[in-house]
């Protein structure tokens, strides 16, 4: 009985709400429309897609209120504290935005000072919670301290069906499945806030040179600390044709500075190219 | 002659010229009006200045207004002084760059950092613009240390942080709300170009 007095009262609050409900499906136009027509509102198959979208959703919320109805005699018997849980139906607007977001009044400035006593885990967390602080985190890379990364290996080898030379980025302990990461550059591989403690291999056909400054210059930023260079190739040689890594570009003098450059973390320098 | 041989001298405190405390009157933007003491004061590097260029005597300060410090409130205000009150005297540390930063909290600090997160993110702005450095140093640990080790989701929690997508609808909203015929005019150009009108007036 008094589920059913409860549901009559819940018809009658409907009936009110859709009578004083204000929206563009209630402009006068369609008022008019629907006056004239009855059922004019269900769209003719040349009707435009907002329209149509608009009457699917109102007829989508007409179904759930009628449909919240007809089973709250069920419910609302078997728990009577549910006594308006129809209601809860209706709530289906769009939340409301988080009216404080204290945290983000702040500065710039203040931001990039709390960033400083992160650790790279913290921080790398902090930079996938939303767009300003990630583009924050990024834009401050420099001075945050980074995560050293010891699990993949630098491979730059020329791509002869593309003609041109791409760094992969691979799991040293690598299996098949295992996935490989493609740039055109260094820089493009490495992960943020991490310094990566890595072996690079230079396979046959590369021009080394066109490498030696993008290396240097992430090793003077702390990205890339390279403990191992292989110069590959000297095992393809064939006849007269040499192959291997190309070091033709650059002097003795000069890979001796290079070299020296990397210290003191360059542990191993493998010379197998023939040119 | 040695320490020992030295001759005793009696003292008297009385005849010492103690030298008076300056204190300074500032004012929140909530009319609250605090006295701070001088050494206090060279805590902030801002109000140091202030006051050096305002060159006031003790007379000056209890006859001229308070100066006004307009865009921090009375309860951040208090907190800031309480701190270099506390620490008045103490060396101003300087920034060597490293990364990350070491600082301790020490219990004083710690006590006074019992605060809500409104207040605290206040007390860190408020140490900014008044270029406290430690004050800064050890608000911005306190708020640091809360997200050692917390996911992003965690973290959206602790600082009250919009998701990507909160983010792009509040964009949008305020868009809208700034000029709340655009999105109707959209509406009815996107219509009239889907209907094959070839020019919108």
């Amino acid at each position: 009985m008094a589920s059913t007095v409860a549901f009559e009262f819940n018809k009658a609050t409907l009936k009110l709400r859709r009578s004083l409900h204000i929206s563009p499906r209630c402009s006068p136009e369609v008022q008019r429309k629907s006056t004239a027509g009855g059922e004019s509102e269900i769209e003719s198959p040349g009707s435009t897609q907002s329209t149509s979208r608009k009457c699917s959703r109102k007829n989508r919320q007409l179904c759930a209120e009628l449909s919240s109805f007809a089973l709250y005699p069920l419910f609302g018997a078997l728990s009577p504290s549910h006594f308006s849980s129809p209601n809860l139906l209706f709530q289906n607007e769009k939340k409301p935005s988080k009216r404080i977001v204290e945290f983000l009044n702040l500065s710039d400035t203040d931001i990039c000072e709390i960033m400083c006593f992160l650790n790279p885990r913290s921080l790398l967390n902090l930079s996938q919670t939303c767009n300003r602080l990630r583009q924050l985190c990024l834009n401050n890379e420099e001075n945050i301290e980074k995560r050293d990364v010891t699990s993949h290996e630098i491979i730059i080898s020329f791509n002869q069906i593309r003609r041109r030379t791409e760094v992969r980025l691979l799991k040293r302990e690598r299996t098949r499945t295992d996935p490989q990461f493609t740039s055109s550059n260094i820089r493009g591989l490495l992960a943020p806030f991490s310094r990566a403690l890595t072996k690079i291999t230079f396979e046959t056909t590369v021009f080394v040179t066109d490498w030696l400054d993008e290396i240097l210059q992430l090793h003077q930023e702390n990205r890339l600390i390279p403990l191992s260079l292989v110069f590959t190739g000297g095992a393809l040689t064939k006849g007269n044709q040499l192959t291997g890594a190309d070091l033709r570009a650059i002097t003795e003098a000069e890979f001796v500075d290079f070299v020296e450059r990397l210290q003191p973390h360059l542990q191993e320098v493998q010379l197998s190219t023939s040119r | 002659m040695s320490v020992e041989n030295a001759p005793v001298v009696d003292v008297d405190e009385a005849a010492i010229p103690v030298e008076k405390k300056m204190y300074y009157r500032f004012e929140s933007n909530d009319k609250k009006e605090f006295r701070v003491s001088e050494l206090a004061i060279q805590q902030s590097e801002t109000l140091n200045r202030l006051v050096e260029a305002m060159g006031y005597t003790s007379e000056d300060v209890e006859n001229k207004p308070a100066i006004a410090i307009e865009n921090i409130d009375g309860k951040t205000l208090k907190l800031v002084f309480q701190w270099c009150e506390h620490h008045k005297g103490e060396a101003i540390p300087v920034d060597d760059g490293s990364v990350p930063k070491i600082v301790e909290i020490p219990e004083f600090d710690a006590k006074l950092m019992d605060i809500d997160n409104g207040l605290l993110f206040k007390l860190i702005w408020a140490a900014d613009y008044l270029n406290i450095v430690q004050l800064l140093n050890v608000s911005c640990k306190k708020v640091a240390n809360m997200a050692q080790g917390k996911t992003p989701a965690q973290l959206r929690r602790v600082y009250l942080l919009p998701s990507d997508e909160e983010d792009e609808a509040a964009k949008r909203a305020a868009q809208e709300a700034q000029d709340p015929r655009a999105r109707e005019v959209e509406e009815e150009f996107e219509e009239r170009k889907r209907q094959g009108g070839n020019s919108f007036f």
